[in-house]
């Protein structure tokens, strides 16, 4: 894979915009030439259809919609979004998944082909050395946290890696979430807060079990990159270092700009146990740190 | 009116600080200028203004950092910066390189700190000027903020005057009973130019949750929603003071930085526009021009503090009839 390219701000354009259930889209944008290579982990700073500049939201059936969107302006700010394809696959395309979780995803769900939005890509630094592991990678997701980690399972699988997801979700009706990455083959084990798909309890649980059953000398077997809700993120931490599991996070955080000048999206970092806390911006310094140097 | 064809002059002098164009970045919302160097050449704007730099490094405060509002955003960074010693050893000197102007954004907690860094930075090559951060606390008044006390404002204006030969700038808060009772103390310390508006003091709280959604607790508001209070304090101190205004707050379009400049400003800066689009304050800079082209101006200078009354003479203007 070629390094990545320099970040470009574009106007991209919606070639599809499909509803993958439970509040679930795949937005693919027409990613032009400047923006051809990226890294598994990197994101993209998305502007709202409607944005000032865009055309306006046309009506949607099938979509949920509030009264008050109907007449709120797009906001302010772009909201980062993880990459969810791997460069060229599908060609001169760039893919993100999605879940309505507020107004700014609600807009976006909205959004149909042919309108353009504003793309800022590729952002941050992905996981270009879990790429190059001799490990196997444990992929630790939670809820829409698997568009993060999903173009990694396929890169890992294309270089003859056999990756393995542990997806959390709150119940079953929610597995839209891991579908697109047990559709391409990846393995994958699934627990709800429900219990009404897979095993019940929080993907970290899933962890734990599944390390204490795999036995001693999982560290030399195993490099675990987890992407999901903090809390989730916090508790796959300490399972992995409980079982000194190297351990690769992709942090999440409101962002204002996501190219380094906002600095608002800061997570506390120690370089060593016991040191200094330094504030480190996720959008330029992440968003993937090691598990073990994230102050929580 | 311009000849027809020739292209409006858009260099501004603003008493001893001469710019390009008046297009600058506000302070905290580019870096160190580096950062925007992926997307545009900076030496087409008229000028970058840091991040406020302190004596030291400083951390910030603590996440969450910043909040979304409706035409707006909340934020409260705490100030986090690299210090000036490590600006002027790694930035200035990739900065130098490019030709643009460079406004240093100085803080400190004490009046001697505020000199301190504005005799570093006069020894530094490659700053066009200070701008002084008053919007931040005054350990030696308890705390409260310089940029609300006109002493302390004509204080720590006076020391820097007296501690650079460079153009000095005072960035106002807005957060004040009377906004003119600063911006005079403030020029008459010595000023040569004010900048206004800083962040209006604002609080989001989660009504779900029950907390408030900074960590901090309050933070300033920024972007369009704060755009008419800022143009009405900016028309209230250019109407006050004679020294230049630059007009912050909420720019995003051309059309709203000539909102600016008619209202009295020489120049603008461009703020939380360009965490929504890393460019933005070029786009603005060619909106402008295109706007001096459609009204036949020779200069922007022209256009500044030509607003007129709705319906009527000029404010300043003697009644007649």
């Amino acid at each position: 894979m070629s390094s990545p390219s320099r970040p470009a701000d574009i106007r991209a354009r919606i070639e599809s915009n499909e509803s993958l259930g439970s509040s679930h889209f795949l937005l693919t944008l027409s990613a032009g030439e400047s923006l051809a290579h990226w890294e598994p982990g990197q994101f993209a700073m998305l502007g709202m259809p409607g944005w000032p500049g865009t055309p306006g939201i046309p009506g949607t059936p099938g979509i949920p919609r509030t009264p008050a969107l109907e007449t709120r302006a797009a906001p302010l700010l772009r909201r980062p979004f993880s990459i969810f394809n791997i460069p060229g696959s599908p060609p001169g395309s760039l893919q993100f998944f999605f879940k309505i979780i507020g107004g700014g995803t609600s807009l976006l769900a909205a959004g149909r082909p042919g309108q353009s939005i504003p793309c800022l890509a590729p952002l941050g630094n992905g996981f270009s050395r879990e790429r190059a592991t001799p490990r196997r990678l444990l992929l630790v997701a939670g809820g829409i946290g698997s568009a993060s980690l999903h173009p990694l399972a396929l890169h890992d699988q294309r270089s003859g890696g056999r990756p393995l997801m542990l997806y959390g979700c709150r119940s079953s009706s929610e597995l839209a979430g891991i579908k697109p990455t047990m559709d391409a083959g990846v393995e994958c084990h699934v627990a709800t807060d429900d219990g009404s798909a897979g095993r019940r309890g929080f993907a970290s649980e899933l962890l734990d079990h599944f390390l204490t059953r795999d036995g001693p000398g999982a560290q030399s077997r195993w490099l675990i990159c987890a992407c999901g809700p903090t809390p989730m993120m916090r508790a796959t931490a300490e399972v992995a270092a409980r079982h000194k599991v190297e351990c690769h996070l992709s942090l999440e955080s409101p962002m204002a700009c996501g190219f380094g000048v906002c600095v608002g999206c800061v997570t506390g970092t120690r370089d060593e146990a016991g040191g200094p806390v330094h504030y480190r911006r996720i959008c330029i310094e992440g968003p993937v740190f090691e598990a073990s140097q994230v102050v929580w | 009116m311009s000849p027809a064809g020739a292209a409006p002059g858009l260099s501004v002098r603003l008493g001893p600080l001469s710019l390009k164009n008046p297009v600058m970045t506000a302070s905290g919302t580019s870096g160190y200028g580096l950062e925007l160097l992926p997307y545009f050449d900076i030496s087409r704007i008229g000028g970058i203004v840091t991040k406020s730099l302190s004596l030291r490094p400083r951390e910030g405060n603590p996440p969450p950092r910043l909040a979304e509002t409706p035409a707006g955003m909340l934020n409260s960074i705490g100030l986090q910066n690299i210090g000036v010693d490590a600006f002027i050893g790694e930035k200035l000197p990739v900065l130098r390189r490019h030709d643009v102007a460079v406004i240093a954004s100085i803080f400190g907690e004490t009046t001697e700190e505020f000199a301190k860094l504005a005799h570093a930075l006069d020894a530094a090559e490659g700053i066009s000027g200070v701008e002084l951060n008053i919007s931040c606390p005054n350990t030696a008044r308890g705390g409260i903020e310089f940029g609300v006390d006109p002493e302390a404002t004509s204080r720590v204006t006076r020391a820097v005057r007296e501690a650079t030969r460079l153009p000095v700038i005072v960035k106002l808060s807005p957060n004040v009973t009377d906004i003119t009772l600063i911006a005079r103390a403030a020029a008459e310390a010595g000023a040569d130019i004010l900048s206004l508006v800083n962040t209006f003091m604002g609080m989001g709280v989660d009504a779900g949750s029950g907390g408030m959604i900074l960590s901090s607790g309050s933070g300033g508001l920024s972007g369009p929603a704060i755009r008419p209070m800022a143009v009405h304090l900016v028309h209230r101190v250019a109407s006050t003071v004679k020294v230049p205004v630059i007009g912050i707050g909420g720019i995003m379009t051309g059309h709203d930085a000539l909102e600016f400049i008619l209202a009295g400003a020489s120049a603008v800066q461009v703020g939380t526009a360009t965490f929504t689009e890393p460019a933005a304050s070029l786009r603005i800079l060619g909106e402008i021009r295109q706007h001096c082209e459609r009204r036949g101006a020779a200069a922007i200078s022209e256009l500044v503090g030509s607003l007129k009354r709705r319906g009527g003479p000029p404010p300043a203007a003697p009644a007649g009839g």
